[in-house]
């Protein structure tokens, strides 16, 4: 295998700059968990159809599987980390109220993915905005919930 | 006055983790020092004699340490849960594409896949056997040739048969017939975290494995067993677990992270993507179904038949007891006094089955219910009213199907969606109601004594329950906690239950069978009330010596007996009824479930919060094997290589409205009455939502998924959809089609009747 040469990137995690030399193949979802040890964002497909490794560049949901690391290049990143300030979001603590989680491996990206619903939306437009993150413990039907009850976007 | 901790919603303790992100998975684990990365290279045709493995070019990719074959095993390099037919690395022949014939050890992942792909196999590929009648021909070849045969052919995993009267007399006098023909697909779990672990030798030379399972003592025994190793030197350590649904009750990548560990003396990882997890685990058991059932003129069941024939792929695993389980849940809950089941579980090339929710009982529940509901509609009754005269008698023995759970589950559930109407129908969607019951068995069955331990330390801060009950998800952490306080009258947050650990906890068995809460409960019940017991002896909590005490109590189910020996086959039951509310495009035959009403008798509710999530989660799953979810598979080889590919329900595609309703009739035997519901939950949905669909369009699809393609044709068989009339516009809100249209419109089980 020859040496390839890597690819310096900057990008800021959940507040913090990094400087990075990366190969360029690197996902952003493996910088995150394998270079930042930043494993709450999972990784259930790696092909971006179930939506766990869902992460907020630059406040927008995408999935972290599909962008190659040197793409987050001068970006920031929120990670399900990063969403604490003083204890948990009224969206996490939703998700517990309304035991929206059960194995937990699709948690983190479901509330990255519901961080950007409006405040106000109806059922429809959260199962919509929910499809591209699949849940095979609860039915949606408690993260549904969840998500009505916290009042989307904060 | 005892606290109420069961019964109450709590949240589980697990849950903060979860939302944080901080809970770890295997593949989430530091990856210790010197670690090195495990890729299985796998059978590249399902069926071939294998004449030589070499690394061929491998060992010469840098950072390619080991390339293991069969050779390296040691031990029996055997497993499998039922009876151990599976190599560990394949020796002279493979049976499916899920084989593992070499492993490949390396410094990193990548150069790990690299030497995979130049690992040298001599192999003569064979004719795939794929379809299980073929499988039973007299030409067909002997897959497993050394395995004394069970069955009129060899590739017979197992042969079960019920006989109870005399059906054939009876169903040839039967004033009503009811004939039809079942089929059912592979089932991929697709659970969200695909397999991952890693193994290490620590100082004493013990290997620890951490990895996300089942049953960690059974992946012990059959590890030990395969590499050749004393039990005492193998330990697990579980982690959070990414779903399980059954998936992960074989053995999958464990034993052969521990023989990598073993042969390099250096930790190892391995985490598989999601195209290896598809390809790596067992799926639900296709079966063919064939009803015959005899009735009299009020629909009082009089003689059931049924034949069932199941495709068990290349290894036995737990077909033997899905099969029976089939046998035994063929007649649904209903007293039926003359039967006559016979089952065949087969060997072919295809993808190995194991278990999944519901063990075998899905199948026949939608076959006998696809019969209760034509029966119905014979009739002219009630779907609700045919179950209700078929009731079966009242309890002889604890544990048995109670009579008055089970109406309670049909009346509760009818009048709740009965609240609601159906839309009439408008453009191509025609609106229908379909019900359906069924009943699973709690625990292991058939002449297994289903026990587990757990060892309880009460000190004057509170209590550790030890007990090696697998968190897959259900929530069974919190209803031990919860069953631990409430027997030693404790807050239920000075309860701590710990499971992950095979050195610390003891075993409870597995996660499967809806048997943690009712076998595992009452261990940690029976442990507390000794703890309690001794309290009170000493005089009081603040008797209790510094380090409290310890209490280990063993809890054993009722005892059961073979399918095939007189006597009960299974000791507790869980029930429940569901109503559907569907709308299908008669055009394009695609089917919407608009509204899901379940009424599930839990014995008792230990958290309502953990019931409504097994509620909702049953049935969106059962939704999806219902109408949507795909595992395609030609020639043995699977076409369904990704999630996307399975097609399992969306936010989008779940029914925007779930209804769950306890009912609770204690179980004598369970903890606090309480029974097991994680099966059960999906087991009426399936057969619900296709009597939605012919309440909509006169047609039966008998075949699941009911993918628009099905509907469509059973559409056309069923005569022309009749575009114009809007059939569930009737007057009485009724949701059982017309007698007379009935009439016209024969379905097969009709015609031959």
């Amino acid at each position: 295998m020859a040496e390839i040469d890597g690819v310096m990137l900057t990008v800021a995690v959940n507040g913090r700059a990094h400087r990075l030399d990366v190969v360029p193949w690197l996902t952003a979802a493996e910088l995150l968990r394998d270079v930042l040890g930043l494993t709450g964002t999972k990784v259930g497909c790696g092909v971006g159809e179930c939506g766990a490794c869902t992460v907020l560049v630059d406040g927008e949901p995408l999935l972290s599987c599909l962008l190659l690391a040197p793409e987050l290049d001068g970006a920031t990143v929120t990670t399900v980390e990063g969403l604490e300030r003083d204890g948990l979001l009224p969206l996490q603590q939703a998700f517990l109220d309304e035991a929206a989680t059960q194995c937990g491996f699709c948690t983190p990206g479901m509330i990255m993915a519901a961080l950007s619903i409006p405040t106000g939306a109806s059922d429809v437009t959260v199962r919509e905005a929910l499809a591209g993150n699949l849940c095979r413990c609860t039915g949606y039907a408690g993260v549904v919930r969840a998500v009505l009850a916290a009042g989307g976007n904060p | 006055m005892a606290r109420q901790a069961v019964g109450s919603g709590l949240q589980r303790t697990d849950g903060p983790a979860k939302v944080r992100g901080a809970a770890r998975y295997p593949q989430d684990l530091p990856v210790p020092e010197g670690c090195l990365y495990a890729v299985a290279v796998r059978a590249p045709v399902p069926h071939a004699r294998v004449h030589g493995i070499r690394p061929g070019g491998a060992l010469s990719v840098p950072g390619v340490r080991r390339v293991l074959t069969w050779r390296d095993v040691r031990g029996s390099n055997r497993y499998g849960l039922m009876e151990p037919d599976q190599p560990v690395l394949a020796e002279d022949r493979v049976l499916t594409v899920s084989d593992v014939v070499a492993l490949v050890v390396a410094d990193s992942e990548r150069s790990a896949r690299e030497g995979a792909r130049r690992v040298r196999l001599d192999l003569t590929p064979l004719p795939a056997l794929t379809d299980p009648a073929r499988a039973c021909e007299p030409s067909a070849p002997v897959l497993h040739p050394e395995r004394p045969a069970v069955g009129p052919h060899p590739n017979v995993v197992a042969v079960e048969e019920v006989r109870q009267g005399d059906p054939e007399r009876v169903l040839a006098q039967a004033s009503i017939v009811i004939e039809g023909d079942y089929e059912t697909g592979w089932v991929e779990h697709a659970f969200l975290g695909p397999e991952a672990g890693i193994a290490a030798a620590d100082g004493s030379g013990r290997l620890t494995l951490w990895v996300a399972t089942q049953w960690p003592e059974e992946d012990l025994r059959q590890a030990a067993r395969a590499l050749g190793e004393p039990l005492e030197r193998l330990r697990i350590v579980q982690t959070a677990i990414g779903g399980a649904f059954g998936g992960r009750e074989d053995v999958s990548l464990q034993i052969l992270l521990l023989l990598a560990a073993r042969e390099t003396g250096a930790p190892v990882r391995m985490v598989w993507d999601r195209e290896e997890s598809i390809r790596g685990h067992g799926k639900r058991h296709p079966f063919r179904m064939r009803y015959r059932l005899g009735a009299d003129r009020d629909g009082r069941l009089l003689a059931v038949e049924a034949d069932l024939l199941a495709d068990a792929g290349g290894y036995a695993s737990t077909s033997a007891a899905v099969l029976a389980n089939a046998v035994s849940h063929a007649t649904g809950p209903y007293a039926v006094a003359h039967v006559l089941v016979r089952g065949r579980a087969v060997y072919t090339n295809n993808p190995v089955t194991c278990a999944f929710r519901g063990f075998g009982v899905n199948q026949v529940t939608f076959a006998m219910e696809q019969q209760m509901n034509r029966l119905a509609e014979r009739l002219g009754l009630h779907p609700a009213e045919v179950r209700r005269r078929n009731l079966p008698p009242t309890a002889q023995e604890p544990g048995a199907v109670d009579p008055q759970g089970l109406r309670e589950t049909l009346d509760r559930a009818v009048e709740r969606a009965e609240a609601a109407a159906l839309p009439p129908s408008r453009g191509p969607w025609r609106y229908g109601r379909g019900l359906a019951s069924a009943v699973k068995n709690v625990g292991y069955s058939f002449g297994f004594d289903d026990h587990a331990t757990a060892r309880v330390t009460l000190t004057q801060d509170g209590a550790v329950v030890r007990t090696g009950a697998a968190e897959v998800g259900q929530g069974v952490e919190m209803v031990l906690a919860q069953i631990a306080a409430q027997t030693l009258d404790l807050p239920p947050e000075r309860v701590r239950v710990e499971w992950q650990d095979t050195a610390a906890a003891p075993e409870a068995g597995s996660t499967s069978a809806s048997h943690q809460t009712f076998v595992t409960g009452n261990a940690v019940r029976l442990a507390c009330l000794r703890a309690r017991r001794t309290v009170e002896d000493l005089g009081g909590v603040d008797r209790l010596p510094p380090g409290g005490i310890t209490v280990i109590e063993t809890y054993h189910a009722p005892k059961t007996v073979p399918l095939r020996q007189r006597g009960r086959t299974h000791y507790a039951y869980s029930w429940s009824t569901c109503v559907a509310d569907v709308a299908v495009d008669v055009e394009t035959g695609r089917v919407r479930v608009l509204r899901l009403v379940e009424a599930v008798d839990a014995g008792r509710v230990i958290n309502p919060l953990l019931f409504a999530g097994q509620v909702e989660g049953g049935a969106v799953m059962a939704q999806g094997y219902a109408i949507q979810e795909r595992f395609e598979v030609r020639d043995g080889v699977p076409l369904t290589r990704s999630l996307g590919a399975c097609n399992i329900p969306t936010a989008v595609d779940a029914a925007p409205v779930i209804e769950t309703l306890a009912v609770e009739t204690p179980d004598p035997n369970g903890p606090y009455g309480a029974r097991g519901i994680g099966e059960v939950t999906m087991l009426p949905v399936v057969p619900a939502i296709t009597a939605a669909i012919h309440a909509a369009t006169g047609a039966w699809v008998d075949r699941i998924p009911a993918t628009p393609e099905r509907v469509l044709a059973a559409l056309e068989s069923s005569g022309a959809p009749d575009l114009g009339a809007a059939p569930n516009d009737r007057p009485d809100g009724s949701w059982i089609r017309h007698q007379a249209r009935t009439a016209q419109q024969e379905h097969p089980g009709g015609r031959r009747g």
